[in-house]
């Protein structure tokens, strides 16, 4: 896919960002989906800065949610402030602006990547600007 | 919501040296999901100061003493190096640790005056002059400083728009002082659950649910179950949601219910969409008990408080998102 997200140009990539195992996307209207691609079929959590059908979240004060998995807090989206906030995943905070994208303390804005798997990788051990898709995931279809 | 904190639910007979006290630890990890800033009043901080002061010295005794049955065994334990690793445990940066915001709050001239007041002429929530006949010295002996608390968490209560106290004195959580709680927006909670439960029912999950309740609460005294006549919900815990392409379709969480004679009914609700009619909903009550009396679980069906939207903006997001993926 070709799009731009969060200040940077992402051409020929099958995950513009990959947060732990949920892929997020921007449409053109900026708003953000979440797609869990753990398991053998991708599933929808955010579709559009909203809660999708059958995921189990809670709105929080503020406007953002939270996403549970059998009553156990995974993360929160806060969709004005384009926020995703690890709870039970162990991953940096991910800020996703207009003119850049800040995961945990680093901040990546006016980058170019084309033809990776992955556009940026975001683990529990760090973080990569074009990357090879990992292993078992499931393929990104909605 | 501002939690204001008195001393007697931090009393604890376990010194604390790396780690919080777990059930101290759930409830700040409670307050931060909520966004909960804690205040402690100078007057509780320096109680709870006090109480860590004697457990640290406590434990240092016990080190010496261990020291001492180690030496007379001709024990080469370096046990004195251990007492020198331990301090007095710090409370407020105990819980600012955890990620919460914490206030300690010095009561002002005027919660002094306003104590005082209180204390000598007996006003609420001061207890009532005794008769003639009973000796002075029975009176509480700490009563000017549970006052001082009590000024101080009306008076952030009137200057944040609200407030919850959390204490267990009886002073604080009695009937004399509930017509001015009510009148300054001062909630008040017993216990650590009852605290998290409370502010539970002001985060939008919990009015959420408030919601389902509203609308299901004359079919739930249909039912049997003796919850007041007018709707008002104390606690909500745990909420859960999930929704179709167009409303809310399961919605699960753990409520109390404050009945008439002040006990407190609690029940999980677990709400769920009627599959034949969208705008109904069937609500499931279980596990329902007053203190330990455990009530029969109840079924009851009601219209949905929220009208469902149409299918089109989920619609039109995914097929915005189906252009990109």
């Amino acid at each position: 896919m070709n799009l731009r997200m969060g200040g940077q140009y992402f051409s020929d990539v099958d995950i513009p960002l990959l947060w732990g195992t949920r892929a997020v996307v921007s449409d053109k209207a900026d708003r953000l989906s979440i797609i869990n691609l753990e398991g053998s079929e991708a599933k929808l959590e955010i579709l559009g800065d909203q809660p999708a059908a059958d995921i189990e979240f809670r709105p929080l004060s503020g406007g953002a949610v939270e996403i549970l998995d059998n009553h156990v807090p995974l993360y929160t989206f806060d969709a004005s402030s384009k926020t995703l906030r690890g709870v039970k995943l162990k991953l940096p905070e991910c800020i996703i602006d207009a003119s850049g994208i800040r995961i945990g303390t680093n901040y990546f804005s006016n980058n170019t990547v084309v033809g990776f798997g992955v556009g940026l990788v975001v683990s529990e051990h760090g973080m990569g600007m074009g990357a090879p898709l990992p292993p078992n995931l499931a393929r990104l279809r909605v | 919501m501002l939690i204001v904190v008195n001393s007697d639910v931090l009393y604890t007979n376990a010194f604390m040296h790396t780690e919080m006290h777990k059930n101290w630890r759930s409830f700040a990890e409670g307050c931060k999901n909520v966004g909960a800033t804690l205040a402690f009043p100078r007057t509780s901080l320096y109680e709870i100061e006090l109480r860590q002061k004697e457990l640290y010295d406590l434990e240092i005794r016990r080190i010496d003493d261990a020291r001492k049955l180690l030496t007379r065994y001709d024990s080469t334990l370096k046990v004195r190096q251990a007492a020198d690793q331990i301090k007095v445990a710090d409370v407020v940066h105990a819980f600012s640790a955890q990620g919460l915001h914490v206030e300690v709050e010095l009561p002002t001239l005027d919660d002094f005056r306003d104590a005082e007041m209180r204390a000598a002429k007996h006003l609420p929530p001061s207890p009532p002059r005794k008769s003639s006949s009973q000796s002075s010295d029975e009176e509480q002996s700490d009563e000017m400083r549970d006052l001082v608390i009590w000024s101080v968490a009306c008076r952030l209560a009137r200057e944040r728009g609200g407030a919850l106290l959390l204490s267990r004195d009886v002073v604080h959580s009695g009937k004399l002082g509930r017509e001015e709680a009510e009148a300054c927006g001062l909630l008040r909670a017993s216990d650590f659950d009852e605290a998290l439960g409370m502010l539970g029912a002001e985060t939008a999950a919990g009015q959420l649910a408030k919601l389902f309740l509203a609308k299901a609460w004359d079919k739930i005294i249909g039912a049997g179950v003796a919850l007041p006549k007018v709707f008002a919900v104390h606690t909500i815990a745990d909420p859960t949601y999930i929704r179709s392409t167009t409303a809310i379709k399961v919605a699960t969480f753990r409520f109390g219910v404050k009945l008439d004679d002040g006990k407190l009914l609690t029940a999980q609700a677990s709400i769920a969409q009627n599959d034949y009619d969208e705008r109904l909903y069937d609500l499931a009550l279980a596990d329902a008990r007053i203190a330990k009396a455990i009530l029969k679980d109840v079924t009851v069906q009601f219209e949905g408080p929220i009208e469902a939207k149409t299918n089109d903006d989920y619609a039109e997001r995914l097929r915005a998102l189906r252009g990109i993926v």
